[in-house]
């Protein structure tokens, strides 16, 4: 069946640290998804990611960013679209979403199309449960992310 | 959407990877710091829980060695249901848990050499750091096949983690006194003899190269190997029966620079009347200490480096073949020297590649016993050996099955007071008569830090990352400079 499954809707964060599980928690109300989209909860697992990507043709992101907006404010937009910050780290635990993506695009395993979803943090102490703001978005969040899968 | 989007790193938790110098009056470095917050919360967020969950909650902790908390905790587990300790299991848990284990280190120590270490070897340490990563590998014509064999290396052992224990993320394999599937014999065969290159031997052979590519550039930077960021300390590992190299299991021992032993093969059941932990006023993060020695001369180096030392030998032949050959450098004695790290880490890569060929041929691996158990207990530890040094897991459990205490200390604790040293070190060479923060002194500091590889958003991961900040003050604690990369 995993054959069929040409698009991904991939969820990054962890659950433990409230607004940083926005991209996985969102997978829950991910209804009525068609049949060519794998829902991947990638979590915390970093470097996993580009073993997923080399595995669909559209991949989209969805994560807790921070993008100077408003808490619960949701945007999509294309990893092209991202000024990012920096390229060498000094520890594996470290691990830049995008420098993923662009260590696919050297490996010639980047999907053809790439999305991100993020969702802007209101709180990332340690604790389960989302804020407010961020528990109220993710409906339409979900409803997003199901437009751009289809 | 025509405008670029920039994103912060989202700052998790304040203070991560800073570095603080402090300068005399004559620009010379008086005291240098590295701070790195401790994922202490983690600890009393488990409270309350049903011992049981322990083994799949704990992964959540670290994105990168989520298998080794994983089987630290169920090995904690196993000891609170009264299946005991590592050969109380029954042989098909035990192995199949040992391949979980070998196929987590090895890929954790092919993506550290491929993704951090070999940048720095074929680059070289001062290029400038966007010309020293794994992406720029990939697009040079020289390096490509390399960065190709790293990530396919990761993947075979994703790929024995997933078959392990279920899933590539938070798997549920191990469960308190042992685990809840073996191999089928297809699964088995594709490891051994499946497509190319997705198989064992060529596991064993790749590692194989990239110790020759290692050695390939130690032959011609020696000096900078031998003597960059060296210094002595105590050791600490886990070692198997009669002193082998043993990731997943064994007993506690530790040795001082000389080689002498001061924890000789203790059962870590026990680890609290061995080894202390100091808090100490600007740090978050605790200093470890061996409490014979006292926690002025008690620290000690945990992973690659440290395990080399205190093992008397591998016990598989190709990995105990580089291991002789890397004894044989410091004339049989204890391995002080920060880079040769590096070197350990990738026999390590070879010996978990002959662990997991090894399993993989046993057939023990496709049994059907999968359970043991015995007399609860209220209290159990786990240790084990994960790829950057020894990761302890301590739980009480009471009457209603619940944890109500629980302590993990992680191998970047225990490397706490080296990483520190190692900073001091760089700092000192770099920085004395200068009054200002200069990029090779940056560079240094971070690859000093990077042979330890740190945990320093352990649970963390992030789109934008976080930054390494070096603050430069002066005998008056005025800052002079500060600069973030």
């Amino acid at each position: 069946m995993e054959a069929l499954k040409t698009t991904a809707v991939i969820g990054i964060g962890n659950t433990l640290m409230s607004d940083d599980g926005a991209g996985v928690r969102v997978l829950e109300h991910l209804d009525g998804l068609p049949e060519h989209v794998a829902v991947v909860e990638l979590a915390t697992g970093g470097m996993t990611l580009l073993h997923h990507l080399e595995k669909y043709r559209k991949v989209i992101l969805v994560d807790a960013a921070d993008f100077g907006g408003s808490a619960g404010e949701v945007r999509f937009f294309t990893p092209e679209e991202v000024s990012s910050i920096k390229t060498v780290g000094y520890s594996l635990h470290d691990l830049d979403i995008m420098a993923v993506l662009r260590l696919a695009s050297q490996l010639g395993t980047h999907p053809e199309s790439v999305i991100i979803a993020a969702v802007q943090p209101a709180s990332l102490e340690m604790k389960e449960g989302l804020s407010d703001p961020v528990e109220k978005a993710l409906p339409g969040l979900a409803r997003k992310i199901l437009e751009h899968a289809v | 959407m025509a405008q670029k989007v920039t994103i912060s790193p989202v700052t998790r938790v304040e203070g991560h990877g800073k570095v603080t110098i402090h300068l005399n009056d004559d620009g010379e470095v008086v005291q240098s710091r590295l701070h790195i917050v401790e994922f202490r919360g983690f600890e009393r967020f488990i409270q309350g829980r049903p011992y049981w969950e322990a083994p799949v909650l704990v992964q959540r902790l670290c994105g990168i060695c989520p298998v080794s908390h994983h089987l630290a905790a169920a090995k904690a587990m196993d000891v609170i249901v009264g299946a005991g300790t590592g050969d109380g299991l029954t042989p098909t848990a035990e192995k199949i848990r040992r391949l979980m284990h070998y196929g987590q280190m090895f890929q954790s120590h092919a993506l550290h050499f491929f993704h951090l270490a070999s940048p720095d070897l074929l680059f070289g340490i001062d290029a400038p750091s966007e010309k020293r990563n794994v992406i720029a590998l990939a697009k040079s014509k020289e390096y490509r096949e390399l960065a190709v064999q790293g990530v396919m290396m990761r993947k075979f052992g994703q790929e024995i983690i997933r078959a392990t224990a279920g899933k590539k993320i938070h798997g549920n394999g191990a469960i308190p006194g042992g685990v809840n599937k073996s191999l089928t014999p297809e699964e088995r065969d594709r490891f051994l003899n499946g497509s190319e290159p997705l198989r064992a031997d060529k596991m064993i052979a790749w590692a194989e190269e990239a110790i020759d590519l290692f050695l390939d550039y130690y032959g011609k930077h020696t000096d900078l190997l031998d003597t960059f960021s060296r210094f002595p300390s105590n050791h600490l590992s886990l070692v198997g029966k009669d002193g082998a190299l043993d990731l997943y299991h064994g007993r506690l021992r530790a040795i001082d620079a000389d080689g002498k032993k001061i924890l000789n093969d203790i059962d870590y059941q026990e680890y609290l009347d061995y080894i202390g932990e100091e808090v100490r006023s600007w740090s978050y993060m605790k200093f470890p200490f061996l409490t014979e020695l006292g926690k002025e001369k008690g620290w000690y180096r945990v992973g690659p480096l440290a395990r080399l030392n205190t093992c008397d030998f591998i016990p598989t032949p190709k990995a105990q073949k580089a291991f002789e050959h890397y004894r044989a450098r410091t004339n049989g004695k204890p391995n002080d020297r920060c880079m040769h790290t590096h070197w350990a880490r990738l026999i390590e890569t070879l010996f978990s590649a002959e662990c997991m060929k090894e399993l993989l041929e046993d057939e023990d691996i496709t049994g059907g016993e999968l359970m043991a158990g015995g007399k609860k207990q209220p209290e159990g530890v786990g240790l084990l050996e994960a790829p950057r040094g020894t990761l302890f897991h301590h739980y009480r459990v009471n009457a209603n099955d619940q944890i109500e205490m629980a302590n993990l200390i992680v191998s970047t604790t225990h490397n706490n007071q080296p990483m520190n040293d190692a900073v001091e070190q760089v700092a000192r060479r770099q920085m004395t008569g200068q009054q200002t923060i200069t990029e090779p002194m940056m560079n240094a500091v971070e690859v000093a830090i990077r042979a330890y590889d740190p945990c320093l958003s352990c649970a963390t991961h992030a789109i934008g990352r976080m930054p390494l900040e070096v603050s430069l003050y002066d005998s008056k604690h005025r800052l002079i400079e500060r600069k973030i990369r």
